[in-house]
């Protein structure tokens, strides 16, 4: 039994030598608590609706989170008909809000985890969260004062919200500028929140613009518009979450002559490749922490074995199982049954899979 | 023998054979959601709250009762976790969910053996090269002679007495079949490379050992001797359950052995039938189903071992109608029975015997 010893009291050691991890985590459960021997469990502390057909959700999560910064995100898992589903999640609260994690959750139609987070979760359920990642923060020390853009292109509001938050939690929030492009009005969300934050703090300046709107549309990102309402951007550190368009726009435009430029692109939708067409594609290994470019044309085990990577493997044939590798971000096809996989997060046989755009491999 | 019993095919009848069977799993794939991982959990529960139960009652020993009924839900739930839990999970029947907690590649179970050496003696040797002499260790398990494919040698005279020890003492059996210490013997395995495979092996038989012969004992007292003596049957009912639930899994009567020149091209179609040709199944109810893993259904494991194992039982009237429309031997008979031929096999292959060279070894 490989258990984790460090940082573990001593009778959490000892139960779980007798019961073992899985069983520790299985009787915390039953007894409906949140705690795990390592997995990170969140509870259900409110649901606040927000009128932008999204939802904040507050969460507690167990001792084995160790915290984040306002501006990161969490993977947060949940089980719909039978399957785990795995999301990333801007957390929109600041870090001093102690173990309170806030998410924001559009309810997009064609989601199966927006869906039933809309739906199914309540106050007191439980839902299993990753540990915060992401690089997109303030930075700490005398450059916080330094001036900031925030662009936030629908969704991408959450983890500028947690960015705004933090400078408004300062006596004077330093000078801050927010652009939120969203459909139109009914879009925009924490409305009341950034008035009375206007309202409170004199250097901070939130315009709402909007895309599709039938009374007027402002339309998109553009030099002009951020000249007319955020002026030279020289000293500004710019922060901008969207879609990987969006972000893409405002890298082209802002990147070279911002002080800072971070920016966060949603995941973009799986690619789908034809099959019949030959493609390179970039495989990410996140153990290994390298790269390598593989045929689609190939199974997986066969392009990661040419390339000198050893991988576990047996029959080669999708029956046993050896070669089966979680599969943390992208889409691929099972070549013996034509079918797609384009959940994040999810056990693949290496031996009868092949990809059908970029991926990352637990590897 | 069985070769009688099934029609030789041809090529294209192969290909169609093998082509109806991937459908048929085909379908059972698609159809696998929220239904079978409901029923895991409610297995995984079930092993869970039955050691507890069965655990607690053997602290009331003094109660002669209570040590009866605990050693034998103890013994139930280490049959389950074994079975219905361990083995199917390990098979990958349940990544769909993608819960660590029932995740094929780090499930590990109640039992002696590590899940990583079966994951590779089980799961890659013994499903990819089903009765294959010398490739398969499953037949035999190194100690028994059971086909007359087999080289008689002095030793398996007395096998009756290796047979029954193996079965007692199953799962330790099991534990080291993956290290293969006969080649240490005989000095085809360095010491070196012994020494490394060993580590894993004596790490978790030490952790078993201490679990249910000192840790649990001791939390016992004065009930030390009973709650000892509660483990040790259980784990002997368990031992003797799968031994017997495996061995008439493939070798009975009819199960076929197979030469190592069977693997030169063989396809699809091929593979399937000697999957079909070295299995056996079991007949029973829904509980002796569940308390065999589904094991039972040993055919529909072989040609399905993804699948998840609650489903044997409605594959295997599709399976049935496969065989019959290609003249197929579909092996199957009552425990009584199939174990009778095992212990016909134990018995009548120590002593020298000769294969029937009336019919090729695989009539394709």
């Amino acid at each position: 039994m490989s258990l984790q010893t460090s940082k573990q009291s001593f009778s959490k050691r000892a139960l779980a030598s007798l019961i073992g991890p899985d069983g520790y985590d299985f009787w915390a459960r039953e007894f409906g608590t949140t705690a795990a021997w390592q997995r990170c469990f969140a509870r259900v502390l409110c649901v606040e609706r927000n009128g932008c057909n999204s939802l904040s959700i507050h969460l507690r999560p167990n001792k084995n989170f160790a915290g984040f910064q306002a501006g990161q995100h969490i993977n947060v898992t949940a089980e719909i008909e039978g399957r785990r589903l795995t999301r990333s999640y801007s957390l929109s609260n600041t870090a001093n809000s102690a173990m309170n994690l806030e998410i924001t959750v559009r309810h997009d139609p064609q989601g199966k985890m927006s869906g039933h987070l809309h739906t199914a979760i309540k106050v007191g359920s439980v839902l299993e969260i990753s540990q915060a990642f992401g690089g997109m923060s303030l930075p700490s020390g005398p450059e916080c004062e330094n001036p900031a853009l925030l662009l936030a292109a629908g969704s991408g509001i959450s983890p500028l919200m947690g960015l705004l938050r933090q400078r408004c939690e300062t006596k004077t929030c330093p000078p801050t500028t927010l652009l939120y492009w969203d459909y139109d009005d009914a879009h925009f969300c924490f409305k009341d929140e950034l008035n009375q934050l206007c309202a409170n703090n004199p250097q901070l300046h939130v315009h709402r613009l909007t895309t599709r709107s039938a009374a007027q549309a402002d339309g998109r990102i553009s030099e002009e518009q951020i000249k007319q309402l955020h002026g030279d951007c020289r000293d500004t550190m710019v922060y901008a979450c969207g879609g990987s368009d969006f972000v893409e726009a405002a890298r082209a435009l802002l990147s070279t002559q911002a002080r800072d430029f971070t920016a966060e692109a949603f995941t973009p939708p799986a690619t789908t490749a034809n099959s019949e067409v030959q493609q390179q594609i970039a495989i990410q290994l996140n153990r290994s922490g390298r790269t390598i470019t593989v045929s689609n044309q190939e199974s997986l085990l066969d392009a990661l074995e040419a390339q000198g990577i050893a991988v576990e493997s047996g029959c080669r044939m999708g029956i046993c199982n050896t070669c089966s590798c979680q599969k943390l971000q992208g889409s691929t096809t099972n070549q013996f049954s034509g079918e797609q996989n384009n959940a994040t997060n999810s056990s693949i046989r290496l031996c009868i899979s092949r990809a059908n755009g970029p991926l990352q491999l637990d590897l | 023998m069985s070769h009688v019993k099934n029609r030789p095919l041809s090529p294209e009848q192969l290909d169609a054979f093998g082509a109806e069977l991937d459908a048929i799993q085909q379908t059972a794939l698609q159809d696998v959601g929220d239904v079978d991982a409901r029923y895991i959990r409610r297995v995984l529960k079930t092993v869970r709250y039955s050691e507890v139960i069965g655990r607690a009652l053997l602290y009331f020993s003094f109660f002669p009762p209570a040590w009866i009924l605990g050693t034998l839900v103890l013994g139930i739930s280490k049959i389950l976790d074994n079975m219905e839990l361990g083995h199917n999970v390990m098979h990958g029947q349940y990544d769909f969910m993608n819960d660590p907690a029932l995740n094929g590649k780090t499930f590990e179970w109640d039992i002696a053996g590590t899940s990583d050496n079966w994951r590779q003696s089980h799961n890659y040797l013994h499903h990819t090269y089903t009765n294959i002499k010398g490739m398969d260790a499953d037949i035999g398990y190194g100690l028994l002679r059971l086909f007359p494919e087999q080289r008689w040698r002095p030793f398996y005279l007395l096998q009756p007495i290796w047979a029954f020890l193996l079965a007692v003492l199953f799962q330790w059996g099991v534990a080291i079949q993956e290290l293969e210490l006969g080649k240490v013997f005989s000095g085809r395995k360095s010491k070196a490379v012994i020494k490394k495979e060993l580590e894993p092996v004596l790490k978790k038989a030490r952790y078993q050992l201490l679990k249910d012969y000192v840790f649990f004992p001791l939390l016992g007292g004065p009930m030390f001797f009973a709650v000892l003596s509660g483990n040790l049957t259980a784990n002997l009912m368990r031992n003797l359950w799968t031994y017997m639930i495996i061995f008439c899994g493939h070798f009975t009567a009819d199960a076929e052995v197979f030469p190592k020149s069977i693997m030169e091209k063989e396809g699809r179609g091929h593979w399937y039938l000697r999957q079909l040709r070295g299995s056996s199944n079991l007949r029973g109810g829904k509980i002796f189903h569940i308390l065999s893993g589904n094991l039972s259904h040993q055919i529909e494991h072989h040609l399905f071992p993804t699948v998840p194992a609650r489903r044997y039982a409605e594959l295997s009237v599709k399976v049935q109608e496969v065989c019959k429309k290609y003249g197929q031997n579909y092996n199957s008979g009552s425990l009584p029975s199939q174990f009778g031929q095992v212990l016909y096999r134990i018995f009548r292959h120590a002593l020298p015997s000769k294969p029937s060279s009336a019919v090729p070894a695989m009539g394709v």
